[in-house]
């Protein structure tokens, strides 16, 4: 059975209609199955300021099943690895239910970086040194936010984007191919060769 | 929407421990791999104002959305097609409920509520118009979804006869003290009317029972004044 399209039509457009949300959602190429999310690092938490982007793939089954969230901003906490960006927490998994929505999922991930769960962490190291030592752990989070969330890592960007465009390819085929390549642009002229 | 603001406050997390991998030291700066973080620059998010056709037809799905909201189904947002409700009374299209109850395999939960769901224990609407919606056709159902389950008829209240003259059983049982209840009219919805149908069965015996009430209650009596 193909994807509810109307659904998530709708999702979206309730999300672009809540500017107070904090959270954006934006389709990635043709397909709604591909999406990337953006959230605000919540006010007194080390994620303060940072501007946080989440890869988002939908199943056929969606909303049956939950949608598969992953960080591509790079994020220090326990429940979410530092690697790769999966993300643990119980609405991604079993504790997922078809009311939930993208909306609801994003929101929770924003709250999942104000308090974070370390009894069922995600990344062994990050909890580690959040049960050890929360100065350090915050003092680290907050650094990593500044390196890879903060809004003048966007010109870095542009520049990146002007550079594929140079090379005689579409502005919108550059940022889709960035973003895929998690921001390396050589990671992104290989899709965009392959392709 | 308890449960989904409940997830959203307290999110919960679990899951297998990543294999730890390199950490870059706290302060190294990666200036050669940068962050994707950037790439919302200028968040695009669908927008209908790029084509004022699609812009008119956003707008009457919006209102259309509008007045449909309270009868739309929790599962996929439409016009309940199939509508059923829950005991909880969470209103779904029946092929999206029965979807759902089908992936749940251990607990089946409303996904609004958590609360229990059972198949059979679910109340079909039927509104005025035909009970098929031309949408469940569109909407392709591969797996046969079965027939929702039927509504059911409980037997209806009817006005108990006996209780009618609720006026003069009252003036009565204020002027005679405890002897209306001997004759039977005790009234404990004095005011409603409304009481469980007895059987003819129940009613004679009730009889029997007040009349021997009444004699022993007679006999009582009689041994006191004389
Ligand atoms: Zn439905
Ligand atoms: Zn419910």
């Amino acid at each position: 059975m193909p994807i509810d399209l109307g659904r998530v039509q709708k999702e979206i457009r309730d999300i672009d209609r809540d500017k107070a949300s904090g959270v954006t959602i934006e389709v990635q190429g043709n397909s709604v199955q591909k999406l990337i999310g953006c959230l605000k690092g919540p006010r007194d938490t080390p994620f303060d300021g940072g501007i946080f982007y989440v890869n988002i793939e939908l199943d056929d089954q969606y909303p049956f099943v939950p949608p598969k969230m992953r960080f591509i901003t790079k994020v220090w906490h326990p429940n979410i690895s530092s690697a790769n960006g999966a993300i643990c927490l119980d609405i991604l998994k079993d504790q997922w239910s078809p009311a939930l929505t993208l909306k609801t999922a994003l929101l929770s991930l924003q709250a999942l970086l104000s308090s974070p769960q370390p009894d069922d962490p995600q990344d062994a190291v990050v909890a580690r040194q959040y049960m050890g030592s929360l100065a350090e752990y915050e003092a680290t989070a907050r650094q990593w936010t500044q390196t890879y969330a903060h809004a003048q890592q966007v010109v870095g960007l542009e520049a990146k984007v002007q550079q594929i465009v140079e090379m005689g390819f579409g502005r919108e085929q550059a940022l889709a191919a960035l973003k895929r390549a998690n921001g390396d642009e050589n990671g992104a002229m290989e899709i965009l060769l392959g392709a | 929407m308890s449960a989904a603001l409940e997830a959203l406050t307290v999110p919960h997390a679990g899951g297998p421990l990543a294999a730890p991998q390199q950490q870059p030291p706290a302060g190294a700066l990666q200036q050669q791999q940068q962050p994707p973080a950037a790439l919302g620059a200028a968040p695009k998010l669908l927008d209908a104002e790029e084509d004022p056709k699609a812009a008119l037809k956003a707008q009457a799905a919006e209102l259309e959305s509008q007045e449909d909201i309270l009868f739309s189904c929790n599962i996929c947002y439409d016009l309940a097609s199939e509508p059923v409700v829950t005991l909880c009374g969470h209103l779904y299209c029946w092929p999206c409920l029965y979807r759902w109850l089908q992936v749940q395999s251990h607990c089946r939960t409303c996904p609004v509520c958590k609360a229990g769901v059972e198949k059979d224990k679910v109340i079909p609407i039927y509104g005025r118009g035909g009970n098929e919606d031309p949408r469940a056709k569109s909407k392709g159902e591969p797996e046969a979804v079965p027939q929702r389950p039927a509504g059911q008829r409980p037997a209806p209240v009817v006005r108990n006869p006996l209780l009618q003259p609720n006026a003069n059983v009252n003036a009565q049982q204020g002027g005679l003290g405890i002897i209306p209840t001997l004759f039977g009219l005790q009234n404990g919805n004095g005011n409603g009317g409304y009481a469980e149908p007895l059987t003819p069965e129940q009613q004679h015996q009730a009889f029997l029972s007040r009349l021997l009430l009444m004699l022993g209650s007679f006999v009582i009596m009689c041994l006191l004044l004389f």
